[in-house]
């Protein structure tokens, strides 16, 4: 943690403590509170539903079995559980070399993003069109990338933490964040800079 | 324009450039308009993923479940979730034993079909009193007292089997 001292936080000390203890109720409230998260971050990887659900099962049961592995002084303990969640999606990658992606799945997946109130039918087309680019863009990353984007955006997590769950400088960290943004752009090509535009330029 | 800061925007864009890099990019983004153009390009990507990602491949509610059962039966199959925190060294002690007993399980069989040990000088002159026409010609039996009377030779192994080193997980995080 470059000697940057970890946010505390009460309430998961106490829930780590339970489950050190033996508590089935303590097992079941972490899994409540980072399931969604690092599900999302698997399936954002991975871009398959069964993968990121194995993903998940194999990295909560991984952190149940090793919480005397997770030292806080060393990191949040979020970043640890990103960390195994990105080990075993790499090893997944491995273990099945990805060659297609469903796209109708990869759009079809989660609940319609919020958009902004009161918005006109027209911008609810350019911002339905430009979410369909985006999934294809994303698709076309290399794992890398899509890593780094799905920690950065999906996540919030700083270049430090980024660089951290990777294990790779803050440098690097935040050249893939470069490097995916060109990527994106390039793949949503001009159409799909002139619907951002239309969306976001205020 | 020269000197550029197109490189730098995106850490700009995040908040993660040192001060100094920081007054120089805002600077040079005000009088130059392709670096400006490029900036709010960026802008507006970042302000989408940052829009879309958080809530892209969003979990269903049962999709959770389904997945918290497959944990819990993990659990189960170990007799409940006090299984987790199994400790590594008990792993590490039923290797050990499993290592200690599997010669024992599999080596008599082997034993009796290869070569018997060397005789040692004692067993032979227990032998000298001894009239058993059950042994096969050849072999030479050991009296009861012979055999319980039998001390350990030095040059014997060792009885006990060292405990292998704990296994380390490679792919612990820490």
């Amino acid at each position: 943690m470059d000697g940057t001292t970890a946010k505390v936080d009460p309430a998961l000390d106490e829930l780590l403590a339970a489950c050190k203890a033996g508590d089935q109720a303590a097992y079941a409230a972490l899994y409540e509170r980072y399931a969604a998260g690092l599900y999302r971050l698997a399936y954002s990887i991975l871009l398959d539903v069964q993968d990121a659900e194995d993903v998940l099962q194999e990295a909560f049961i991984y952190a149940f079995r090793n919480l005397d592995h997770f030292d806080p002084a060393r990191g949040e303990f979020r970043t640890w559980l990103y960390t195994i969640t990105v080990s075993r999606c790499r090893n997944m990658r491995r273990r099945k070399l990805l060659p297609t992606v469903d796209l109708s799945n990869l759009l079809a997946l989660g609940q319609e993003p919020p958009g902004p109130h009161r918005e006109t039918p027209e911008a609810a087309l350019a911002r339905s069109q430009v979410r369909d680019a985006l999934g294809r863009a994303l698709a076309a990353l290399s794992p890398r990338l899509r890593e780094a984007v799905a920690l950065r955006y999906g996540q919030g997590l700083t270049f430090r933490e980024m660089a951290e769950v990777l294990d790779c400088p803050p440098k690097t960290a935040e050249s893939r964040i470069r490097l995916a943004h060109e990527a994106l752009s390039r793949a949503l090509g001009p159409s799909g800079a002139g619907l951002l535009e239309e969306l976001w330029s205020f | 324009m020269n000197g550029h800061v197109t490189r730098w925007l995106t850490a700009y864009l995040h908040g993660e450039l040192p001060p100094h890099l920081r007054e120089r990019v805002s600077r040079h983004v005000r009088e130059c308009d392709e670096c400006y153009a490029a900036l709010r390009r960026e802008r507006e990507l970042a302000r989408e993923l940052g829009d879309s990602m958080p809530v892209f491949g969003a979990p269903r509610n049962e999709q959770l479940a389904r997945v918290l059962s497959g944990i819990l039966a993990e659990a189960g199959n170990h007799q409940g979730m006090a299984a987790f925190r199994m400790p590594r060294a008990g792993v590490v002690l039923l290797l050990s034993l499993l290592l200690v007993l599997l010669p024992a399980l599999v080596m008599p069989r082997a034993a009796a079909v290869s070569a018997p040990d060397q005789p040692a000088p004692y067993m032979i002159a227990a032998t000298a009193t001894q009239s058993s026409t059950d042994a096969p010609t050849g072999f030479v039996v050991a009296s009861p007292t012979a055999i319980a009377a039998r001390q350990p030779l030095p040059t014997e192994p060792p009885a006990v089997n060292p405990s292998p080193a704990p296994v380390v997980d490679e792919t612990l995080p820490y």
